[in-house]
Order: C-alpha cells, then sequence, then structure tokens
C-alpha cells in the first residue's frame, strides 16, 4: 500500500513537472515569437539594401515626396525606362546640379546622398551613401570632389568639404573629408581643382583660396560679408545680393581688388557662369550681356539665374521665360522668399541675329507648370537641366534631338 | 615840416595795403565748368565756359582738348568730350579772344576717378536666402567705398585715399579720414529713404571722386513656411505662395525678415501668435515655430502672428494667413485615423 503510494507520488510528480515544462516551453515560445515580431517592427531583421542603384532610402523618400499632379513621379520608372525629352530626374528635393560629360551629379536635399543621371539612358547611380542631412547647396570642384552645405535651422549653416570614395558596392560609396570653419558663408569654385570661401573674421570676411589637397591662401578681406561669387574664365563676379528695391553693383575681382562692373541696377543678378545679368525696373526684369565690354540688353524678360550660355557655341543663350511675371515692384525678393512662382517656357536665343526661338513649353506640352533656377548645360549643348522651385526637383530637358 | 607830414600822410594807406593784400594780380574772367564734376573713366563730359565780364558771344573761343583743337568759332562755349581709362588725364585748354581783343587762356586736367558703394544691413534674413537683407529703422548697416583712382604712373590704393562719409548731409561721426574706405552706423529710427553719400579724395585733392546710395529702412517683413523634420523649413515655397496642408499635423514656422536680431529665438524679438481668431500659446524657447493638428475637420484655418522688437519700437510687424486644409489628404495621412489591413 505504501509503495503504491510512493509510485502514484512519483507519477503525479514527474506528470506535474512534465506540465510545467510544456506550460514554460510555449510561455517561452510565445515571448520569442512576440519578440521576433517587435525586431522586425523595428527593422532589425531587415535585410541590407542592394541592387538598386537609387537604394531602398531613395524609394522610401520618394514615396514622401512624390506629387499626384506629376505623370512620372514613380522613381522606378526614372530607374529603368529611357527618358523623355523633358525628364524629372528625381521627385526628391535636389540641389547642386552639375554636368561632368553627358552625365548629370547631384545630391539629394534630406540626405546628402549623392547621385548620377544618365539622360541618355535613364540611369540614375548613387555614388556616396553617406548621412549628410538638410543639404541646402553642393559646390562641385571636380567629378569626386565637392563641399556640401547643410542648413539644420534657419541661422545655422556648415560646408563640408569630401571627396567621395570609389563604392565597393552598389548602394553608393562614402563621403569622406572635413567641415570648413565655422563661420564661412559663401563658397564658389575655381578652377578645376580649387575653390574659394568667404569666412567672417572679426568685423570682417576673409577670402580664402583653398586646393582640392588642402593648400589655402588668403587673397583678400573686405568688411562686407554679404556676396555672391560666380566664377569666370577671367576671376570672379562679386555681385552684392539682388533686391528689387534697392540698388546693387557687381564687379570684376581682379588682381586682389574690385572693379565695377555693373554699377547701381535694381534687382542685379547674374548666371551661374557670371556671363548674364538681369535688372529689374519697376519689378520686371531685364536681361543684359556684355558684347567687347559694352552692354548689350537681350529681348527676354526673365532673370539671369534662368539662363545659361551654350558652351559649344557661344552665341546662343537659353533662357526660361516665365509666362506671366509677377506684377510686384519686389519682384526678386518675393522669389527669393517662396513668395511667388512663375510658370516657364524654354526659348532659345542667337545673340547674333537677335533670333530666338520655343525649344519647350513644358505647361503647354506636358501640363507642368516650371519655375526654373540654378540652370546648367553639358558640355555638349545637349542637355540643360534645372531646379523646378515650386518641388525643389531636378530636371533635365534635351533642347536638340 | 607841413610838407613831409602830407607825404607821410600819403604814404601811410599805401603801406597799409601794400602790408595787407598781396600785390593785385589780373585775373582770368573767364570759368570752366565740367559736368559730371567728377567724372569715370569713359563718362562723357559736357564743358561749359562762362563768364560774367567778358561778353562769351560775341568773343573767339578755341577749345583743346588733350592738345587737339576740337571746336573754335564765335560764341562756341560747349563742348563734349570723352574721358579716358582710368589714369589718363583729360587736359583741357580754352584760349578766348574776346570782343576787345583781350586773349585769356583756361588750361587745366580732369583724371577720371569712380567710387561705388556696397553695403549690408545687419539684419536678419535665414541663410538659405539668396535675397539682399534690407535695413530697417534702427539697424545697423555697413557700407564699402570701391574706389578706381589712379594717376599716369600709379594706382593709388585704397588706404592712401581720404573719405568723408555723410548720411542726409550730416557728417558720419568716426567714419571720415584716410583709409576710412568703409564705414559703420545705425539707421534714423523713423522708416523713410536716407541718403548714404561718400566723397573720396587724392590727399593733394588733385582727385576726386564721390558715390550716393539710397536706404530704404522698412518695417520688418513676415513670411510663413512648412517646417518638416526631412527639409527642415521648406525654403523655396512659402505658405503665402501654397497655403495648402495635406497633413493632419503640421509645424509652420514664421520668418521675420529684416528685423534686428541674429537669431529668430532672440529675446530682443517678442512673438504673439493666433490661431482662429484666439491666442495660441507657443513655446517660449522656439517663439517661430507652431505645431497645429489640422485634421479635425476645419478646411480653412487662419493663422496670424505679430512680432515687435523690444529696442526698435517701429520694428514691428503682422501678419494673417488663411492655410487651406485638404482634410481628406489629411485623414489619409493621420496615422491615428488611417485604416490599416492587418
Amino acid at each position: 500500500m505504501r509503495r503504491e503510494i510512493i509510485v502514484w507520488i512519483a507519477v503525479g510528480a514527474i506528470t506535474t513537472t512534465l506540465m510545467l515544462l510544456a506550460g514554460w516551453y510555449f510561455f517561452i515560445r510565445n515571448q520569442e515569437n512576440q519578440l521576433t515580431r517587435v525586431f522586425e517592427g523595428r527593422g532589425f531583421e531587415a535585410t541590407l539594401p542592394e541592387g538598386s542603384g537609387v537604394g531602398s532610402t531613395g524609394f522610401n523618400l520618394a514615396s514622401v515626396f512624390s506629387s499626384p499632379t506629376i505623370a512620372d513621379a514613380d522613381p522606378s520608372a526614372t530607374n529603368t525606362n529611357t527618358p523623355s525629352r523633358l525628364w524629372r530626374v528625381s521627385v526628391i528635393p535636389s540641389v547642386g546640379l552639375q554636368f561632368f560629360g553627358s552625365e548629370l551629379y547631384y545630391a539629394e536635399q534630406p540626405t546628402g546622398h549623392v547621385f548620377k543621371a544618365n539622360p541618355e539612358t535613364g540611369a540614375v547611380e548613387r555614388l556616396s551613401a553617406t548621412l549628410l542631412p538638410r543639404v541646402t547647396d553642393v559646390v562641385w570642384v571636380a567629378t569626386s570632389s565637392l563641399i556640401v552645405q547643410q542648413t539644420p535651422s534657419l541661422e545655422e549653416t556648415s560646408y563640408f568639404a569630401g571627396r567621395i570614395e570609389t563604392a565597393t558596392t552598389t548602394n553608393g560609396g562614402s563621403l569622406v573629408g572635413e567641415y570648413l570653419p565655422k563661420d564661412v558663408f559663401v563658397v564658389a569654385p575655381a578652377g578645376e581643382s580649387a575653390f574659394m570661401y568667404g569666412v567672417r573674421a572679426g568685423s570682417s570676411a576673409a577670402f580664402i583660396e583653398r586646393t582640392i589637397s588642402g593648400g589655402e591662401k588668403r587673397v583678400w578681406t573686405n568688411p562686407l560679408s554679404h556676396w555672391i561669387i560666380r566664377p569666370t574664365g577671367a576671376g570672379y563676379v562679386f555681385v552684392e545680393p539682388p533686391s528689387s528695391v534697392a540698388l546693387g553693383s557687381a564687379f570684376m575681382f581682379s588682381q586682389n581688388t574690385l572693379v565695377p562692373l555693373v554699377q547701381n541696377a535694381y534687382g542685379l543678378m547674374v548666371s551661374r557662369f557670371g556671363d548674364l545679368f538681369s535688372e529689374t525696373r519697376s519689378g520686371t526684369p531685364v536681361l543684359f550681356t556684355f558684347k567687347d565690354g559694352a552692354r548689350t540688353d537681350l529681348p527676354f524678360v526673365t532673370f539671369a539665374e534662368k539662363c545659361v550660355r551654350d558652351p559649344g557655341k557661344t552665341t546662343r543663350v537659353y533662357c526660361a521665360v516665365p509666362t506671366e511675371f509677377p506684377k510686384q515692384r519686389d519682384s526678386v525678393d518675393a522669389w527669393y522668399r517662396g513668395e511667388v512662382h512663375t510658370s516657364d517656357r524654354w526659348f532659345a536665343l542667337d545673340t547674333e541675329t537677335n533670333v530666338s526661338e520655343l525649344v519647350l513649353s513644358p505647361e503647354g506640352e506636358y501640363g507642368v507648370p516650371l519655375d526654373v533656377s540654378d540652370v546648367t548645360i553639358s558640355r555638349d549643348g545637349l542637355y540643360l537641366a534645372f531646379i523646378d522651385t515650386i518641388t525643389s526637383t531636378p530636371w533635365v530637358l534635351r533642347v536638340r534631338e | 615840416m607841413s610838407r613831409i607830414l602830407f607825404v607821410l600822410l600819403l604814404l601811410i594807406p599805401w603801406s597799409i595795403s601794400a602790408f595787407s593784400f598781396p600785390p593785385l594780380a589780373v585775373e582770368n574772367p573767364i570759368q570752366v565748368t565740367l559736368t559730371p564734376t567728377t567724372p569715370k573713366p569713359g563718362d562723357t563730359v559736357i564743358l561749359q565756359a562762362s563768364s560774367h565780364i567778358v561778353d562769351l558771344d560775341r568773343s573767339v573761343l578755341a577749345w583743346r582738348i588733350n592738345g587737339a583743337v576740337v571746336k573754335g568759332g564765335v560764341g562756341e562755349t560747349q563742348v563734349h568730350a570723352v574721358m579716358g581709362v582710368l589714369g589718363e588725364p583729360l587736359t583741357i585748354q580754352l584760349v578766348t579772344e574776346s570782343f576787345e581783343k583781350n586773349v585769356y587762356e583756361n588750361m587745366f586736367q580732369v583724371y577720371p576717378a569712380n567710387v561705388v558703394i556696397a553695403w549690408d544691413a545687419n539684419t536678419y534674413a535665414p541663410v538659405f536666402f539668396k535675397g539682399r537683407s534690407l535695413p530697417s529703422p534702427g539697424a545697423t548697416v555697413t557700407a564699402y567705398a570701391v574706389t578706381q583712382f589712379a594717376t599716369e604712373t600709379t594706382i593709388i590704393e585704397p588706404q592712401a585715399l581720404m573719405y568723408e562719409w555723410s548720411l542726409d548731409g550730416k557728417t558720419l561721426p568716426g567714419g571720415s579720414g584716410i583709409g576710412k574706405s568703409s564705414a559703420t552706423f545705425t539707421m534714423p529710427e523713423f522708416p523713410g529713404t536716407y541718403q548714404l553719400r561718400v566723397v573720396v579724395q587724392t590727399t593733394d585733392g588733385k582727385i576726386e571722386s564721390h558715390a550716393a546710395a539710397q536706404l530704404t529702412s522698412q518695417s520688418p517683413l513676415l513670411s510663413l513656411y512648412r517646417d518638416t523634420p526631412l527639409l527642415g523649413v521648406v525654403r523655396t515655397s512659402s505658405l503665402l505662395w501654397d497655403p495648402r496642408i495635406n497633413d493632419a499635423e503640421a509645424t509652420i514656422a514664421v520668418v521675420p525678415y529684416y528685423a534686428s536680431i541674429t537669431t529668430v529665438k532672440d529675446k530682443k524679438l517678442s512673438y504673439a501668435w493666433k490661431f482662429d481668431e484666439k491666442p495660441f500659446q507657443h513655446d517660449p524657447n522656439d517663439p517661430n515655430r507652431i505645431t497645429l493638428l489640422l485634421g479635425d475637420g476645419r478646411a480653412r484655418p487662419r493663422a496670424a502672428v505679430a512680432i515687435q522688437h523690444r529696442d526698435h519700437i517701429l520694428q514691428t510687424a503682422d501678419h494673417a494667413w488663411t492655410i487651406n486644409v485638404n482634410q481628406e489628404a489629411a485623414a489619409a495621412n493621420n496615422p491615428f485615423l488611417r485604416q490599416f489591413d492587418l
């Protein structure tokens, strides 16, 4: 009897232990499943992005910025299809358009990732995957050297002088380099392998030329610290920041002195390559250039920043001309503040014969109003690239078939 | 004795006269004026001869510019000339034979020179703003004179020139002297247009030029922008241009252009926000931004903000904006309302 009792107790204990172990097993398994779901939710189990030219970050950002009003908003379409004549390279706000050969280089504003796009094939490739948030400008020194301006807040800005290291994967390489001094306020390219920057130093500003390798030379000091600097073949053009309600002047910077180029003009603006100017009269722009030292007015009613000269045929000028110009005296100021936008049509002008022709009306032909700025052109004169300031997106236009 | 006294009395006035005044000289009664008075290189100048004594309309005038006769004849009192390049003086010679057959000669040189004023107003604009910071009442402005001065052999450095700065006719304190190529001053506290002027000359006064700039001070100007996590302040598109918002929650930032501050958080600037006409409490540490919940059915809420500068009473501005909320899109983008297919 006693033995039976002992057997029953032992069997009961074993059964209870097994049941407890089974319960523990199911409890632990449930906890593991929950943890796995949490990890997945937090992205710990996600596979590394690969195999795409623009990367998964690009697709995620594209979903944030894509606009239903524009037909080619799908980034995958831009990545694989031969682009149309007017091609939106990315739906993500971008800066720093620059052609090297026939390929367009640019950087995305939210990430600072650097890309190159081929307008012939539509291929877009990420060159740098180094995160530099809130980029507001890029100045190119060479194909792999650039200065990135970051603006994290309204009054903070920093400049990162970097070099793109060759990518080892399809996700893009790294951007390595260093930040320029804290109080830099302007950067401009200077030839093939150097750039100039202006830095506030006490009550004045110092202008320093720096090579890619880091060698520096102070070239000028000045009490003013608001200049727009454009490189030209003969040096630099220094322009006071434009305003339609204040007179400004442009100067040629030569042998460390300023020589007046355009004096006391309202809304004085200069094109990216320093060879086309505009001023405003009662807010309406007048475009002009210099031929043999004499001013020549051009027939387009547009800002100089919307124009570029064909490097292959210097008598040919391309301009984005607003279909209607904002009727306000402070047109330049309001445009820079983002309070007015225009819908532009592309024209070409032969400055010798003064004959102009319509190249493309984006709104008329594609139903897309584009407010053009930051214009650049490929060396063969076949492609124009620009930023649409309404969406801040980069576009390419093939000007000849 | 009386004779001696008479002779002395006659001599005294002569001796006083000889002591007090230089010997009398026959002055040229013909003046030649130049318009503009301080020409730049390449300027066309008008040379005008005039006289209160000689009747020039009946006189024969012969003009030589840089040695060459350019005009001559009876009553030819005006001639045009073009200034040369920097460092190349214009030599003007005028020989006049009056109706009375008196001959007078005027000869002088004018050096072309140039001054241009460039200036910065130390008022607020965000770093991404490519336009000009405009002066507001009481704001600090720095001006710089770009000079082009040269003789035939030497370019005269800006440090070797004399400058005299004035604002609306009043000399700027401490802003004048040799080498004072820049001046920093405060704009008057009342809005208006003021003329900044600088007169520059060589220390010997031989070459002179001047320049003026109109400075219009105005009240600060407010513009409203979306502030997004990815881009920060959306600089290229103000809500003044496109007031549409497609999100249930939006942070908007006001930018007080041209206020005398260095940062939007400057305690010298106070902000008062209103939302749908009711005061809206903002974060005192982040006064220029507010975050609004918009997906609650209000299609066109109204945001208003007023600013006031503590030190400059006329640096004030207010503005109201109607925001256009796309409720359908806002609801679709609201993570707390969105229906997920799980």
